[in-house]
């Protein structure tokens, strides 16, 4: 049995870590119980037909559109397709963006000049630019990752910078005073200090990349799991819609996860 | 008598959209090896500034400065300031060596006798977060002293403690300076740790900063800071600061 690290001092204490616990206990049993009510009422609306299954689809027939796929081999062909969209737009979309904002952190008079574009391409919907970019990178995945990398690109370089000029000022002066140059002060203050920041960008770096992930998908693809929930929706094939969509669900929060934990790595290791 | 320090008719002036501001006009004062000198002055007077230009951070608009009858350079002095600065992803010993990184100073000698001997060995392994007040400022002092600098730079190192752990980092920090033979210049902006500390105290006036007055004090052959506080010259020599910075 995994034991407490807490050391109980009191009977007191003994009371309010009981009271915690069992709290915490029953939010999870909420949460479980909201969804499989949830779960449940919907399959008997459908099964009694209250609700159109043609149109609201059902769980049963989710889970049998999902078995379908996965037996045809459907299903992680389109996974792997929209994955790695998502993956490359994400790796590429935070890492330009950190580059891009590093950059403007080093030259003044470069942020200055590229102020105001920056601010029009963060307000700009990107989705506007999807002709564009499918006229420019052609209609096939290169499209879709630029779709991916111009979403979490502008939000990255304005998260990212952000960060770096709230760096203490006393800190670069202390790296000053020791004689560090520039490159000194990014490499050893500036960059690491703002790790924490970083994997914040991460958490809503990935939500913005299933974002432009799946809007590439929408506007051209012929695979992926937009492209699944497109064609449902085309040939009215619902299950097919919320099969995907309950797939969407699960590896966002996957990915979520992941840096959710590689947060709380970083702060448990800054003391944060 | 070749001085340490040689500060002789410096002005700094920076420049606003809207204005030029002099914020130093015609600062000169020399400063003698092991000396500690404490700068006093209305917040705001360029107390700051002046630590920036002797660290050689800024240049001066005109004067000039020199260490050793050198011009400044970075390697020779050492800053401390208000908060400790400590890098937060560091331990103890990274944090001390930082200067020696960016020095390319591969040695680790000097940070770990320094450790040791300031009763830090325990604490080599820990994050700054896992410290407390006093401890931390001690480590930061050791990180400037750990590039072996010739003048410390102090702007006001023990502003940001509450007033209990003050008491005890105040002595700590000094007996650590004094036992390393470290020439001193601390900026305060409280007359009575000015008058405790140093052997001079420079008092400056409102901007645009000169020179008011120049005090020397005999309170440094007292080794107990609060022993040279219950003194009759500490106190009138801070009467006579506080009046020097009425007028």
């Amino acid at each position: 049995m995994k034991r407490s690290k807490s050391k109980i001092c009191s009977n007191e204490h003994a009371k309010f870590i009981k009271q915690y616990k069992s709290k915490k206990l029953t939010i999870l049993f909420c949460q479980l119980g909201l969804l499989i009510l949830f779960i449940c009422l919907w399959e008997i609306l459908t099964q009694t037909q209250v609700l159109n299954v043609l149109i609201f689809s059902s769980p049963s027939r989710i889970v049998s559109t999902i078995s379908t796929l996965y037996t045809s081999g459907d299903l992680f062909y389109h996974i792997g397709i929209t994955l790695s969209e998502t993956l490359i737009g994400f790796v590429l979309g935070v890492g330009l963006g950190t580059i891009v904002a590093i950059l403007l952190w080093w030259n003044e008079s470069l942020r200055k000049i590229l102020d105001p574009y920056i601010v029009v391409l963060n307000s700009l919907p990107k989705i506007a630019l999807g002709p564009i970019i499918i006229i420019w990178f052609g209609a096939g995945m290169q499209s879709i990752i630029v779709m991916c990398v111009l979403i979490t690109i502008v939000i990255t370089t304005l998260s990212m910078l952000n960060a770096f000029q709230s760096v203490s000022n006393t800190k670069i002066l202390l790296l000053q005073s020791l004689g560090a140059s520039k490159f000194t002060i990014l490499r050893k203050l500036i960059l690491p200090s703002s790790l924490p920041q970083f994997v914040s960008v991460l958490k809503i770096a990935v939500g913005m990349s299933w974002v432009g992930s799946i809007m590439g998908e929408y506007l051209i693809s012929s695979a992926g799991l937009g492209y699944l929930i497109v064609y449902g929706s085309q040939v009215f094939q619902l299950d097919l819609v919320m099969s995907s969509t309950l797939i969407l669900c699960v590896l966002a929060s996957v990915m979520y996860l992941f840096v959710a934990l590689l947060e709380k790595i970083v702060h448990r290791r800054l003391g944060l | 008598m070749n001085h340490q320090l040689v500060i002789e008719n410096v002005g700094y002036r920076y420049h606003t959209t809207k204005d030029e501001i002099t914020a130093i006009e015609n600062v000169s004062f020399n400063v003698d090896k092991n000396e500690f000198i404490a700068i006093v002055g209305p917040s705001g007077c360029g107390k700051s500034t002046l630590l920036s230009l002797i660290a050689g951070i800024i240049k001066p608009s005109h004067g000039h400065i020199k260490i050793n009858c050198e011009k400044t350079k970075g390697n020779k002095i050492g800053y401390m300031f208000q908060q400790d600065n400590l890098f937060e992803w560091r331990n103890v010993l990274s944090n001390i060596r930082l200067g020696l990184e960016i020095t390319h100073q591969k040695d680790n000698k000097l940070a770990l006798s320094l450790i040791e001997k300031y009763g830090l060995k325990d604490f080599s392994r820990k994050l700054p977060h896992e410290l407390s007040g006093g401890m931390r400022q001690r480590v930061a002092l050791i990180r400037t002293l750990v590039t072996n600098p010739e003048i410390l730079l102090l702007d006001e190192p023990f502003s940001a403690l509450d007033y209990q752990t003050r008491l005890t980092v105040v002595q700590d920090i000094y007996d650590i300076i004094t036992k390393e033979q470290k020439t001193s210049i601390l900026v305060t902006h409280d007359i009575g740790e000015a008058v405790s500390l140093a052997n001079r105290i420079i008092v400056l006036s409102k901007r645009p900063s000169k020179i008011k007055a120049i005090l020397s004090t005999n309170l440094t052959d007292i080794d107990s800071i609060e022993k040279r506080k219950r003194t009759f010259e500490y106190k009138t020599m801070v009467d006579r600061i506080w009046e020097e910075l009425q007028d």
